[in-house]
């Protein structure tokens, strides 16, 4: 149907993510081709606007485009487009929430498009697109990662990619004040990336970093202390840049980051980046078939000066140049190895300094021979994200950048740990499970079912002891100890499985990328004690699904108060938990299996478990003995009485 | 005292005893009788025995044994001979090959040789280097061909996978004929040496004894004579590996290729009976059935009569042992388990595949896992070989060939009481096992959720 209106609709459109793809921004919104603003504080519009075009070229500039949102005009009709979206991803379905905007909507079509999406809403009177925009970020990619405190303001050409979903921050000017809040500072800190005008680098060296400055007159820092270094590279947005996805059967062999920060394998380009390094969900998806990434070592390039500032895009001269190549490679190592895509390179220690020590040494180690077998390939990608999304994540990073700013930061979040025995004799084997888990604050919280109290071995962890009578439900015992658990999350552990150390904090890390309200990992490693054999399942890991193993479960606090907590039943308590989950409407994740090894006992201990031939019907690799992956970091023996040999 | 080293070879993998030393450098222990038989070639054993006296291994501990077993006129050692040479001529109508001289070898290795062969002086040494390294090799080496005769069998082998290390179970194909080098309790342990003097099925019987061959290009020789042709129909009956000779199909031959073993136990004569004709309807038709141990009571009659009429079926009082090793496969299946036709020939050739030396089949689990096993005869010899006092012989066979635990269902093994599934096509029977959606999967969504 074509309009003959009176006069044209007046129509604003911003676009994010298209600068090294201008090409397919033309094709991305049917008619309209511009002009396309970017996002300014200093001239936001006010006006309504007929209409307003957010278009967008991957997940990761949406949420990009999140911080920004206040800028945006209001308008009766919003277009939102997505180019392209990873194969992981849902449909762009609004989140309502709070916004005023949900209330006047008129109409709303959500369209799939070749590579990614199109959603047009109407309105019957001009809404701020700004919350039209979050809530469909919202509703892709969901909330509560821990980010939104302490407010940021965000100055500067690419200040957005610090910020990414955060729609509490606040959009400043370089040379202004941030705006106010209503009986509030506009923000707690002010990042300014300031722009490197005349690219004389002797001179007022210090000045051209980025910087974290304390926002309002409010925070005094102290003499001297006036802003804060918030490192070189902009923090890698867990919510995209993660492992969901991930292959662990690749298909195609090494790829190598080339010159203009090309992938190539053999003649064939998979990816091109940004000219600063940005990597998105799109790109990670597409090298997801490719067994690792080779960065070449950038001889010769200068030591230290790192510049991120905006306008050193390589190709200009020499000098910055390399400055900027060695970020801009930093870059993308780190992003890479979030994503779970095992890169190899050779130490650079201008290059390795941007990144961390600890990162540069996991990665150093990475030689050809770790990606050659799928197992170990999996296990090196596992290590390297760990560490990666632990120093560079958003969430990490903000809580560095907020404690050197002298801002107090809250404490890590809590775990209980849910472990429920009738097995004496298996106490202290769980306990030292539980005792070597790092990186997380953790209590314990041991259900005695049907024993005496004092089973519980002197330790370290804060333990709470509860006792009932054998003849209590399975799962009205473990709401009992979960009533007396003061953590952010639950994790249900069992007596007589293996878990590797990093297991708790891959579950936190899990929920933090996925959002998801309940993660577990992978029943992947089984040993099978009647034959004496370790086997690999072929179950899907990194991704949403509705079953993950029964003793990895770890679920928030909010999701379980919101289920009211485990049925009251004997049996299979796990299941109805996770049934419950989605009935409630929450999302479960299911991470890797490296961290488990689930113990299929004999079948006179256990009669209801499924038959030993069942599970070498699937098993994907096998072992003889007891046998753990390196992530499992020599678990400890069993208690005697199931002592089996190493 | 004599060294017996055992270092533990993957499969036909030499590589783990590193280099042997360098011919020259080291000090052998090892005392080697050397077999040279003169048949057919009393003209040329001057040369022969005169390569021999020249060896730079030590002469004391050489000896070297001619089996004159020619028809002609008795052999006459001439003037240069190694120190210690007898002749042996076996009595008319006993064996006239090297056995007869490996009877009365004192050595411990037996060196095996042709009187047509000229060997340089390192040609010994070059084998006893690797024997003192390992008890359970066997060394090959290729002779060369005199100018002027034509070698009727080029063996490319040795080429096509390292000098054999990558062969695999194999191997023992690439011992067509002299110089072999084995050692002497070895010998005797796979049977020794058979009158028809086929030296692929003496290589076969040795894999059998869990010997590991070895091609060493170092040690030269040259052929003046002419290699005598393999007897094919000898081997199609003894060698049942070679299973491009035993291309007839539903054809017995001598040596089957598996040996299915029920045990009767305390089992219900239908189950024994329901298991042994499962195993007869097997595709692959060159098995025998051994029914093992007394049959219970009444129904012991009726098993024995029902297979009366079938000469694949053999009745055993007790499970067999480990003697009958010219069977290259055991199955053992549980009574009241019926393997379908496919079974037998897709769990062997999967067994080949991997190069597995036991495979063991999961059928249920009542209070322990009742389970079949598909053995490798060369597996488990080479694991009584290797193993120490107290020692799991599997656990040397998983250190060794492998073992896997696969689940019975997959390989289509199913209760006897259980309604026959419709059989798959044989040329994939595997695949399709794998892709069945079968009611176990289902219970493993159960592990998931597990309690």
């Amino acid at each position: 149907m074509v309009r003959s209106a009176s006069r044209a609709p007046r129509t604003w459109g911003t676009s994010a993510g298209f600068g090294h793809c201008p090409e397919s921004l033309r094709r991305v919104v049917d008619g309209f081709s511009g002009p396309w603003h970017a996002l300014n504080a200093a001239g936001a519009p006010r006006e309504p606007y007929d209409c307003v075009v957010v278009a967008v070229r991957t997940l990761s500039d949406l949420r990009r485009v999140v911080p920004m949102h206040r800028l945006l005009p209001s308008a009766g009709r919003v277009r939102v487009a997505l180019a392209e979206v990873p194969p992981w991803a849902t449909g762009p379905m609004p989140a309502p929430g709070q916004s005023d905007a949900w209330r006047h909507l008129a109409d709303l079509r959500i369209t799939r498009t070749a590579t990614g999406w199109h959603l047009d809403a109407s309105f019957t009177e001009p809404v701020a697109a700004g919350e039209v925009v979050t809530s469909v970020a919202r509703g892709l990619l969901g909330t509560g990662r821990h980010m939104s405190q302490p407010v940021i303001g965000l100055a500067g050409d690419h200040a957005d990619e610090w910020r990414p979903g955060d729609a509490n921050a606040t959009p400043a000017e370089l040379t202004l004040p941030p705006p106010e809040r209503r009986d509030a500072p506009g923000c707690d800190l002010l990042l300014r990336l300031d722009r490197d005008r005349d690219r004389d680098r002797d001179r007022d060296r210090d000045r051209d970093r980025d910087e974290v400055r304390a926002g309002g007159a409010h925070i005094d820092l102290g003499s001297g202390r006036d802003h804060a270094d918030p490192g070189p590279l902009p923090p890698v947005d867990e919510a995209v840049i993660n492992p969901i996805g991930f292959k662990r059967h690749p298909t195609g062999p090494l790829a190598v980051l080339g010159p203009d920060f090309a992938v190539t394998s053999g003649s064939d380009v998979l990816v091109r980046l940004g000219p600063r390094g940005e990597l998105t969900d799109v790109e990670v998806a597409r090298l997801r078939n490719v067994r690792g990434v080779v960065i070449p070592s950038s001889e010769g390039a200068g030591p230290a000066t790192i510049r991120m500032a905006s306008g050193s895009a390589p190709g200009l001269a020499p000098g910055p140049v390399a400055e900027a190549a060695v970020g801009t490679v930093a870059r993308i190592v780190a992003g890479l190895a979030a994503a779970g895509v095992p890169v190899i390179t050779r130490p650079d220690a201008a290059r390795d300094a941007v990144l961390g020590p600890e990162l540069a040494e996991a990665v150093a180690a990475v030689g050809e021979e770790d990606l050659a077998s799928d197992l170990r390939r999996e296990e090196t990608a596992i290590r390297l994200r760990g560490i990666a999304l632990r120093n560079h994540g958003a969430v990490a990073r903000w809580r560095a950048i907020a404690s050197s700013a002298g801002l107090p930061v809250p404490p890590e979040p809590m775990v209980s740990v849910l472990l429920c025995t009738r097995r004496p004799e298996m106490i202290p084997f769980a306990v030292q499970q539980m005792e070597r888990q790092r990186g997380v604050r953790l209590e314990l919280i041991v259900g005695l079912h049907g024993l005496p109290a004092g089973s519980v071995p002197a330790t370290d962890l804060p333990v709470t002891v509860v006792e009932a009578s054998g003849g209590l439900p399975f799962g009205a015992l473990l709401n009992r100890m979960a009533a007396a658990a003061s953590g952010t999350f639950l994790a249900k552990v069992d007596d007589d499985d293996w878990y590797g150390p990093d297991h708790l904090a891959d579950l936190l890390l899990a929920r933090l990328y996925s959002g998801a309200d309940l993660v577990g990992a992978a029943p992947e490693f089984v040993y099978l004690e009647p034959v004496d054999v370790t086997i690999r399942r072929r179950v899907g890991s990194e991704r949403f699904a509705p079953f993950v193993a029964g003793g990895t479960m770890l679920i928030t606090r909010a999701m379980f108060d919101a289920v009211g907590g485990f049925r009251p039943i004997p049996r299979t308590v796990d299941g109805q938990l996770l049934e419950a989950v989605q009935a409630a409407g929450g999302r479960i994740y299911r991470t890797h299996g490296f961290n488990y090894v689930l113990r299929r006992r004999n079948a006179r201990e256990h009669t209801w478990q499924p038959p030993v031939q069942s599970f070498l019907t699937s098993y994907e690799e096998q072992w003889r003995g007891l046998v753990f992956n390196s992530l499992m970091e020599d678990a400890p023996a069993s208690s005697p009485a199931y002592g089996r040999r190493k | 005292m004599r060294y017996a080293p055992r270092p533990r070879i993957p499969l036909n993998d030499y590589g783990v005893l590193g280099d042997p030393p360098e011919p020259g450098t080291w000090t052998p222990t090892l005392p080697v009788s050397v077999i040279v038989s003169a048949r057919g070639h009393a003209r040329s054993l001057r040369l022969t025995l005169a390569g021999l006296a020249a060896q730079s291994y030590p002469a004391h501990l050489l000896e070297v044994i001619v089996v004159d077993a020619g028809d002609g006129p008795p052999v006459v050692l001439p003037d240069r001979v190694p120190e210690r040479t007898r002749v042996i001529r076996p009595e008319p109508g006993t064996s006239r090959t090297p056995d007869a001289g490996a009877a009365v070898a004192d050595g411990h290795v037996v060196h095996l040789l042709d009187a047509d062969l000229v060997l340089p002086p390192e040609h010994i040494e070059a084998h006893m280097r690797w024997h003192h390294l390992a008890d359970h090799l066997v060394v090959l080496s290729r002779p060369r061909h005199a100018p002027g005769i034509e070698g009727k069998r080029t063996e490319r082998r040795p080429d096509r996978t390292s000098d054999l290390r990558a062969a695999g179970p194999k191997a023992f194909t690439a011992m067509v004929g002299v110089p072999a080098s084995v050692p002497a309790d070895l010998l005797r342990a796979s049977g020794g040496w058979q009158p028809s003097g086929e030296y692929t099925e003496l290589g076969y019987r040795l894999a059998q004894a869990g010997a590991v061959f070895l091609a060493e290009r170092h040690a030269r020789s040259v052929r003046i004579g002419t290699a005598a042709e393999p007897d094919r129909s000898y081997l199609a009956e003894h060698v049942p590996t070679l299973r491009r000779l035993r291309r007839q199909p539903r054809r017995t031959h001598l040596v089957p290729y598996v040996e299915a073993v029920v045990p009767v136990g305390d089992a219900a004569a239908e189950d024994v009976r329901a298991t042994v004709d499962g195993l007869l309807a097997s595709d692959l038709h060159d098995i025998v059935v051994i029914v093992a141990g007394p049959p219970p009571g009444d129904g012991a009659q009726a098993i024995q009569e029902a297979y009366a009429g079938r000469s694949r079926v053999v009745f055993a009082g007790d499970a067999p042992g480990p003697a009958s090793q010219s069977v290259p496969f055991r199955f053992h299946c549980p009574p009241g388990w019926v393997p379908s036709p496919q079974t037998l020939g897709s769990i062997v050739a999967f067994a080949d595949r991997k190069a597995l030396g036991v495979l063991s089949l999961a059928l249920d689990e009542r209070e322990g896992v009742v389970s079949a096993r598909l053995e490798r005869t060369a597996a488990m010899n080479r694991a009584r070989l290797l193993a120490r006092p107290g020692e799991d012989l599997d656990d040397l066979v998983h250190e060794t060939f492998g073992t896997l635990w696969e689940a019975g269902e997959t390989w289509g093994i199913a209760a006897a009481s259980a309604p026959r599934p419709e059989t798959s096509r044989p040329e994939q029977p595997r695949e399709a096992a794998r892709r069945s959606r079968n009611p176990l999967r289902r219970v493993l969504v159960g592990l998931l959720t597990r309690t």
